[in-house]
């Protein structure tokens, strides 16, 4: 009878239907709904810290051109795309190499290292990175360690790891902090995978590498590349991390973000906003255009 | 004990229509039964014959698409699911795990605000009823299947409904279990005087069970009888597929006979002329030419033997005959394949029913 | 055999370094008075950096309004949360993909934007700066992790039991408060962790609608990690990693334990 739990066993059941999900989508509508409404009003111009409303797409222009906070939007955009996607993929990357890892024939799952993945996930995001900032800068415990086995003599003879044009520091900031929540996905979709699957898997022989691309593989796939994509949208849009982590320029795109908010000169706010805006626009297209294509391959 | 016979329900269903998506196939298609007062009724048919639907529309848990269940002649059709004086069983027990067996059984009677030593001794009556006295503190986890089963029992009865209804309770049981189980239900049953509506897809289970049965196939009940009539004499060719019936013969009748490409087939009972019938006999009922007494009456029809198959109390064997293959039940050693043989049908053991394949 | 305990060793040791590590050198950072390059192990150990964080009234009293932000954050979300994953668990409810799909959005659209949006909201209301405000504004990022979160360990829970419950003659109220909460309380406790935690670590949400009156951990971490004291730095950081860190242990142990009246599988 176990096929009776799945749809066709939900009858009735209390403050279960659609008035019970109102509430949270009315809130979560809400709440996106101003927020962005303001953010878009403001970017074109209609309430302005002072002076009178003058609607039009000038903040957008100003950002676009750098005026104002001589803001290379453009330089930054691409940086934080680069960001965004390489450590995605550095997050993958290791998230695939621990589920092939945890999808050993043996078996036996590893309880200890999903704790230590957790208590990560705890961590906020500001002290990982400064923890990392100690670790990775050029006076820091990498480079001490370097020059205790005589790699180098001085600090600035190690490489540029954060503060750094390519983002490294934040790269690996991102990787670290998200391959365990790409793992833990990784994990429960194994441990979802039904058992016939196993058997069938080892039955043919699979073992190694043949295993990892024709069992594990498979099964952790979709998921991940679902959540990767996510991951890209998330760091794409973070700022905790690229503040501790990154240069003045280019700064990733929240940062100019609030730096431009948080101004001493109130007429730029307008083009923070404007920022702000298709910043979330970017990430709104980028997602439906992923969800477009997962469609069409389904 | 109960309220007796005269606070139970008779329960009528009619034109049940349900779906589970809109614009989807109907789970129910005009699904109508009765269930008289202090009746067990037992509902059987294959599984995905909407079954379990109808119960969970009988007890409130699902609304119809159209359609009324009356509940002594009152239209709860509309009625929330605990105000219906319902109690429920459903397989596999399905007993609160967070609470202990007493506290299962007392769970209904805590809901009508009765107070707590009240409850308690109820619920210690109701067990011991069911013979799990001092059973009360344990975890559902903690008993066997049979004694959860008559826990989730005594907690549907214990609410003294006006209908007990009853989701294949004994399904998930071994045979022995089962029949103890069986026995204590008819035996509660029978004392509290309780209306009874048992679904199930065992169909002996359903004759032994009920005092009436109704065949649910397809979303729909296409006969509903006795036990006894519905086994031996289906109204219907579906219904007696369902009940065993295997063989069919058709032909025109004429004059109390079945003409047949085999010869005409004398059918007891008086019936009209028609241009296509169909008749069925049982298929123990079907006994090979050679065995036996041959009485007037008796038809036979001749073929040679096919392939026989041993079924513990009898052989299958099934003879090539000019209407194709006719399935005889014999005792003794059947005849070998490609033998000359025959079967012997009784003219007072065929009964014409209606063809309502599609 | 011996390439897998190498194997295996290799592996542990890459989790460790990547997960244990930095936390670890922030411990290290925190109680070395003098640690300049090139010591790989401080000279000088003292707690005395600690101490003063720790009493720091300023510390302390981020700490308070973390709290009560968070707790706060999690007791609205998860109020809310419960019908909304009720729906999506339990109930027929048709577009489920797409309702989880707008759940999501919020999490990934960038903070910045909607934070910006909200204090500007906030303060045309007047409340910006107030708890309230934040908590509010909180919503955006736990409310779907509440929701979705609370809706997939429900995926668990016997909807059989309520029907039970109903035909026994339990009210609405009855079936939720004497079998689902009992019932659900694992999974409830595990999305009302994770909850705490994603509100613990908002930086954006809390300072833009907070006005800069509302200082939680992380603003205080972020703010001294622009001052000159790499110790206290750390300190900070550290204390701002440990309610967390307490919380995801909670949850972990929650996951792991059946409830008393569970034990082995029927």
């Amino acid at each position: 009878m176990a096929a009776k739990r799945g749809r066709r066993a939900l009858m009735r059941a209390p403050l279960a239907g659609r008035l019970a999900l109102a509430p949270a989508m009315v809130v979560m509508g809400l709440l996106v709904a101003v927020g962005l409404g303001y953010a878009v009003a403001q970017s074109l111009g209609m309430l302005p810290l002072t002076g009178e409303p003058a609607v039009g797409l000038d903040s957008y222009r100003a950002l676009a051109g750098g005026e104002g906070g001589a803001v290379d939007v453009w330089a930054s955009a691409a940086f934080t795309l680069w960001v965004s996607v390489a450590s995605t993929i550095l997050a993958l990357a290791l998230a695939l190499a621990a589920a092939g890892w945890i999808d050993r024939p043996a078996g036996r799952r590893r309880r200890g290292a999903t704790g230590v993945m957790h208590i990560n996930l705890a961590i906020p995001h500001v002290v990982w990175a400064i923890g990392l900032l100690i670790i990775l800068s050029q006076g820091g415990l990498l480079s001490r360690v370097a020059a205790a086995i005589g790699l180098i003599s001085e600090p600035s003879e190690f490489p540029l790891l954060v503060r750094d044009p390519l983002g490294i520091g934040i790269i690996l900031h991102y990787a670290t902090k998200e391959a365990p929540f790409l793992a833990l996905i990784a994990y429960a979709l194994i441990r979802a995978r039904p058992r016939e699957l196993d058997a069938t898997a080892r039955s043919l022989g699979a073992t190694g590498l043949r295993r990892f691309r024709m069992l594990t593989l498979p099964t952790v796939l979709p998921g991940l590349a679902i959540a990767g994509a996510l991951v890209i949208a998330f760091v794409f849009g973070a700022y905790e991390a690229p503040v501790v982590l990154g240069m003045d320029s280019p700064r990733m795109l929240s940062v100019v973000g609030l730096d431009l908010f948080s101004a001493s000169d109130l007429t730029l706010r307008p083009q923070a906003m404007a920022l702000g805006v298709l910043m979330a626009a970017a990430v709104m297209v980028a997602l439906l255009a992923a969800l477009a294509v997962v469609r069409r391959w389904r | 004990m109960g309220r007796g016979a005269r606070m139970s329900v008779r329960v009528e269903v009619s034109g049940l229509v349900h779906r589970y998506a809109r614009g989807g196939p109907p789970s129910l298609d005009g699904a109508s039964l009765t269930a008289g007062k202090g009746e067990m009724l037992t509902v059987v048919g294959p599984s995905g014959s909407g079954k379990s639907t109808l119960l969970a529309i009988i007890a409130g848990l699902e609304d119809p698409e159209s359609g009324t269940v009356m509940f002594g002649g009152r239209d709860v059709t509309a009625v929330p699911p605990q105000d219906r004086a319902v109690g429920l069983v459903l397989q596999g027990a399905s007993l609160f795990p967070h609470l202990s067996v007493a506290g299962n059984v007392a769970f209904g009677l805590a809901a009508r605000g009765m107070a707590p030593a009240d409850r308690e001794r109820a619920a210690g009556d109701w067990l011991s009823r069911v013979g799990l006295a001092g059973l009360g503190d344990r975890r559902a986890r903690q008993l066997s299947g049979g004694q959860a089963q008559r826990v989730a029992l005594v907690r549907a009865l214990a609410v003294e409904p006006d209908v007990l209804l009853l989701d294949e309770p004994l399904a998930s049981l071994d045979d022995q279990v089962r029949r103890e189980l069986q026995d204590v239900l008819r035996d509660l049953v029978a004392r509290t005087g309780v209306t009874g509506i048992m679904v199930t897809h065992d169909l002996a289970e359903a004759m032994s069970m009920g005092n009436s049965t109704a065949l649910l196939i397809d979303g729909r009940v296409i006969a509903q009888g006795t036990p006894q009539q519905l086994f031996r004499r289906p109204a219907t060719r579906r219904a007696a597929s369902f009940v065993g019936v295997s063989t069919f013969l058709r032909g025109r009748m004429r004059a109390g006979c079945l003409e047949t490409p085999a010869g005409a087939i004398p059918i007891a009972g008086a019936h009209a002329d028609a241009d296509l019938v169909t008749v069925a006999i049982r298929p123990e009922d079907v006994r090979l030419a050679t065995t036996g007494d041959v009485r007037p009456g008796d038809t036979i029809i001749r073929g040679s033997a096919g392939a026989s198959v041993f079924r513990g109390t009898h052989w299958d064997c099934t003879v090539d005959t000019a209407l194709g293959p006719i399935t005889a039940w014999t005792r003794v050693a059947p005849p070998r394949p490609g033998e000359a043989s025959g079967v012997r049908l009784d003219a007072t053991d065929l009964f014409p029913v209606v063809d309502d394949t599609p | 055999m011996a390439m897998r305990r190498t194997g295996n060793a290799v592996a542990w040791g890459i989790v460790l370094l990547l997960l244990v590590v930095p936390m670890v050198v922030l411990a290290i950072q925190a109680v070395a008075t003098g640690w300049f390059f090139p010591q790989v192990i401080p000279d000088e150990v003292g707690v005395g950096t600690l101490g003063d964080v720790i009493a720091d009234p300023a510390t302390r009293a981020a700490l308070g309004e973390g709290i009560v932000v968070s707790v706060l954050s999690t007791v609205v979300s998860m109020i809310i949360a419960i019908p909304a994953a009720r729906a999506l668990a339990l109930g027929r409810i048709r577009h489920r993909g797409a309702i989880g799909l707008a759940l999501i959005i919020p999490i990934v659209i960038p903070p910045l934007a909607i934070a910006m949006g909200l204090n500007v909201a906030l303060l045309r209301a007047g409340v910006a700066g107030t708890t309230g405000a934040v908590v509010v504004a909180h919503q955006v990022a736990t409310l779907p992790y509440a929701i979705l979160v609370l809706a997939a360990l429900l995926t668990r829970y016997d909807v059989r039991h309520e029907q039970q419950a109903l035909s026994l003659g339990a009210g609405t109220g009855r079936v939720l408060t004497r079998v689902f909460l009992p019932l659900a309380a694992p999974a409830i406790v595990v999305a009302a962790g994770i909850t705490f935690i994603v509100s613990w670590s908002q930086y954006l949400l809390t300072l833009l609608p907070g006005a800069g009156e509302v200082i939680t951990p992380p603003i205080l971490v972020l703010a001294a990690s622009s001052g000159g004291n790499p110790a206290a730095t750390a300190a900070i950081a550290l204390v701002a990693a440990i309610p967390p860190a307490v919380a995801v242990l909670l949850v972990v142990r929650m996951m792991d334990t059946p409830p008393r009246w569970a034990g082995a599988p029927a």
